[in-house]
């Protein structure tokens, strides 16, 4: 981001969603949504599968467009640059999957994550991503392909951390891995964090995305239908029965 | 006596194949480079060959090459790297805008659309070629003058020479580029994931495009290395030799860089051989039984790999 835009919208929000609605061949799967995420925050957006949480993320950086709503990015229309130029504003997702390049080694995968951060600052960042997850400095040299499935979620997160993001979307880092290793992703994500970088996490394992997050949108069928802190939430009983699998009875 | 002179024999059809080969090496990256980017075959390639045989051609007789002829002195070799560099320069651009203007438009549509527009675009040059160069065959003309070596009765001109130098240097060239240059990474990130590769920052419209003018700059110095080779061009010579260098690409594997070099060679040595040994009638022939034969028993190419959709 230019230090000009960053001068004019400083109070302004990392993220602002207002009334976003995406379709999918007439057939709705994000309808009127709104939400904000404030500079330094860990937002988490939670629900069931098919919710619209991937949609969500997907129209924010522009890989599916929108039909209606508005979308602003530190301050800025998120629709005034395409993708990849927004990754250059300083957002950066990490998709559903992961989406490693399998055929090109780690070094390589960490390398394209830098595509529009050539600078100087490009060796630091390396560095530290390497000290974040170091079993990835083992394997520099190995096929992205090749890696198990939390070393590629890593991988997933180093590369994104590689452009040098202000605005962090991660969409479901916890997806098929050991609980073991989620943990271990989980508390990166806290470092990351801790950092001033801000997130937006799409979970569906709602407990430790209630634990990790400041605040939380709970997603049901394309809307918002409860939003609050995130302590909050992990207490509530509708929370509780609907996705923390307690048996409380509203 | 007799087994020195076969073999004498076995090696020059050897020598001339790969050296043909090595033409449909040049052409064949560029249909293996488009498929890899956009899983299109571009038959408009063929096309683009062409084109830039007959840039080489003009450029030729803009520097006054009949004079030089007439005269009987030699053609300068700097003229001669120019008119190279011209004709790829031509043909990049002609292959940014066929994909700018031709493909783009249709690049979400269905799989059948970009393939009848990708016929279109070969008929519609090649009618156009018929028009601006005129439909009959043109002498080549002797960019470089041919000069004959002989060793143990093996032939070797400074041409077929020309066409392994300039062959090999480009392929070195682009593997080079492709692995070492951001270009070239960005390729291979659009190529394994388009949205993915957007996700790092690219812009994939022009990685595209990209692609498009460095495959059509090799096919024409494939078009080129053709002229000086077989001594006439026509507005159609695109479409054989661009069948069997796209054979070559399938052969090899299609998407896979080594993989069309290496199939453009086999194809190469494939149709001299059987000119030479069996019958130069089934020249043209043997690149679609090799077609069929690899389509059968390994669809995916010598050096492709088996695509396995990863959830
Ligand atoms: N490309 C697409 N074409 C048509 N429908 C789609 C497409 N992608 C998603 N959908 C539909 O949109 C709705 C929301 O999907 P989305 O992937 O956003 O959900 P999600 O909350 O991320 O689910 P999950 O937790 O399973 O990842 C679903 O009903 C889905 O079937
Ligand atoms: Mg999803």
């Amino acid at each position: 981001m230019s230090s000009a835009v960053a001068a004019a919208s400083s109070t302004a929000p990392a993220l602002e969603v207002r009334d976003l609605e995406v379709t999918y061949g007439g057939i709705r799967a994000v309808k009127g949504l709104s939400l904000e995420v404030g500079r330094g925050e860990i937002v988490t957006l939670i629900g069931a599968n098919g919710a619209g949480k991937t949609t969500t993320l997907k129209s924010i950086v522009g890989l599916v467009p929108q039909r209606k709503g508005t979308i602003r990015i530190f301050g800025k229309d998120a629709r005034a640059d395409p993708t990849h130029d927004l990754v250059a504003r300083g957002v950066a997702l990490v998709p559903e999957g992961r989406a490693i390049f399998g055929a090109m080694t780690v070094r390589e995968n960490l390398e394209l994550g830098s595509f529009r951060r050539r600078d100087e600052g490009r060796e630091a960042r390396f560095a530290r991503v390497i000290e974040l997850f170091p079993r990835l400095g083992e394997r520099l040299a190995q096929d992205g392909g090749t890696l198990s499935g939390g070393e590629q979620q890593m991988l997933a997160i180093a590369r994104a951390l590689m452009s040098g993001p202000e605005l962090l979307l991660l969409d479901e880092p916890s997806l098929g891995l050991a609980p073991k290793l989620v943990r271990q992703i989980f508390d990166s994500i806290i470092e990351i964090a801790a950092t001033g970088i801000t997130i937006l996490l799409v979970e569906q394992n709602t407990r430790l995305a209630l634990e990790t997050a400041n605040r939380a949108y709970v997603l049901v069928t394309g809307e918002v239908v409860l939003s609050g802190l995130a302590s909050e939430l992990r207490d509530d009983p509708r929370i509780r029965a609907a996705y923390l699998g307690d048996d409380v009875r509203v | 006596m007799k087994v020195g002179a076969s073999v004498t024999e076995l090696v020059q059809q050897l020598l001339n194949g790969l050296s043909l080969g090595s033409i449909y090496a040049l052409i064949a990256l560029g249909y293996t480079m488009v498929y890899g980017i956009l899983r299109l075959i571009n038959f408009a390639h063929g096309e683009v060959f062409m084109v830039g045989a007959y840039v080489g051609l003009y450029v030729a007789q803009w520097f006054g090459i009949g004079g030089y002829e007439a005269r009987g002195e030699s053609f300068p070799l700097v003229y001669a790297v120019l008119i190279l560099c011209a004709a790829m320069a031509a043909a990049a651009l002609l292959g940014a805008a066929i994909e700018l203007f031709a493909y783009r438009p249709v690049r979400s549509a269905q799989r059948l659309t970009p393939l009848i527009t990708a016929i279109g675009v070969s008929l519609f040059l090649q009618n156009l070629a018929m028009l601006v160069f005129g439909p009959n065959p043109r002498a080549y003309p002797p960019i470089v003058r041919e000069l004959r070596y002989e060793f143990g009765g093996i032939i070797l001109t400074n041409i077929k020479l020309a066409i392994f130098g300039v062959a090999l240097a480009l392929t070195l060239g682009l593997h080079l580029m492709v692995q070492k240059t951001w270009t070239g990474r960005a390729m291979r990130a659009v190529s394994i994931n388009l949205d993915a590769a957007k996700l790092m920052g690219i812009d994939t419209n022009r990685t595209i495009r990209q692609t498009f003018a460095i495959g059509s700059a090799l096919a024409a110095a494939g078009g080129i290395l053709f002229g000086l080779d077989q001594i006439t061009i026509t507005p159609q010579m695109g479409v054989l030799t661009g069948l069997k260098a796209f054979v070559a690409a399938v052969l090899g594997g299609i998407g896979n860089i080594p993989g069309a070099v290496l199939g453009g060679l086999l194809i190469g040595l494939a149709e001299q051989l059987t000119a030479g040994y069996l019958s130069p009638d089934y020249r043209d022939a043997i690149t679609f039984v090799i077609l069929i034969g690899i389509l059968l028993l390994k669809p995916e190419g010598l050096l492709g790999v088996v695509k396995q959709e990863k959830v």
